[in-house]
């Protein structure tokens, strides 16, 4: 009983440095790497919680998320390509520029 | 035992998210978040789940691990451009919400095991699936494999769809130039 306790303070504690990265570093990559520790972090919470109660949902979902973070880190990195093609940069201060407001 | 060899994994993986944060250059934090994931699959191997251990490590650490350190080696940054970052009022007030959003879940969590009236779920209504009945139906994968394809066949095949229109959409925006 007690593991799943350190897995659930293990989780919790996974998702608010995840957190912490999105809102203190400035760097577009690096913010992804706070998006996928998140989704990591529920992912252990999933799983931890199932083997408490004896299902098999949560390894289910768990599967399901790690195909999803797949797939977001794929359209995640191709938006961040386009942004550095257009901004030379990839820190997220420098995208300040909507698409119709160029010429003003 | 196992109790203790989970903890002293879990502090690991605690000390490697740390490190994620703090190191300055991006490939070293790219590669922090690598064992971050490795860690965690080392958890769930010390769970039993060894189908769930082994998709972790090749599409976690093989994938998307690769993907990130191949876009930072096609943009080249050298260097990022964050000097005192961590003596910022933005650090300040973020870790400050962090602590506070961390210190309120772990209370939760803290009422959930350890209160004094807390009741555990009652055996009736907890699911069937014990050591004991996984290895009957043939082990941790096959278990599983039952389970995705007979329960949640539809998610499965929404999950395949999501992933065809995430190919296509990454494809079209890689190569779209937005001044044309």
């Amino acid at each position: 009983m007690e593991k799943f306790y350190y897995l659930q303070i293990l989780s919790a504690f996974l998702f608010c440095i995840g957190f912490l990265i999105i809102i203190v570093r400035k760097n577009i990559i690096l913010q992804l790497i706070g998006i996928e520790l998140m989704l990591n972090a529920s992912n252990i919470s999933f799983v931890s919680f199932s083997k408490q109660n004896l299902f098999l949902v949560g390894q289910v979902a768990t599967l399901l998320t790690i195909t999803i973070a797949a797939a977001e880190t794929a359209i995640g990195l191709s938006i961040l390509i386009l942004l550095y093609r257009n901004f030379g940069s990839i820190q997220n201060e420098q995208a300040q520029i909507l698409k119709d407001t160029k010429g003003y | 035992m196992d109790n203790f060899i989970i903890l002293i994994q879990s502090i690991i993986t605690a000390l490697l998210a740390l490190f994620v944060l703090f190191s300055r250059s991006v490939l070293n934090s790219t590669l922090f978040f690598l064992s971050v994931l490795v860690s965690t699959a080392a958890l769930y191997l010390l769970l039993n789940e060894t189908l769930l251990a082994s998709i972790q490590i090749i599409v976690y650490a093989g994938a998307i691990v690769i993907l990130f350190i191949f876009t930072i080696m096609l943009l080249n940054i050298k260097s990022d451009l964050e000097k005192n970052l961590f003596s910022s009022p933005v650090f300040f007030i973020g870790s400050i919400t962090s602590l506070l959003a961390f210190y309120m879940l772990a209370t939760s969590v803290r009422a959930h095991y350890h209160s004094p009236n807390h009741l555990p779920l009652a055996s009736s209504s907890k699911g069937i699936f014990s050591e004991q009945v996984i290895l009957t139906q043939g082990g941790n994968s096959k278990a599983i494999a039952i389970e995705l394809f007979s329960h949640y066949f539809i998610l499965f095949e929404l999950i395949s769809i999501i992933l065809l229109v995430a190919m296509v959409s990454a494809i079209v925006l890689a190569k779209r130039n937005i001044k044309q």
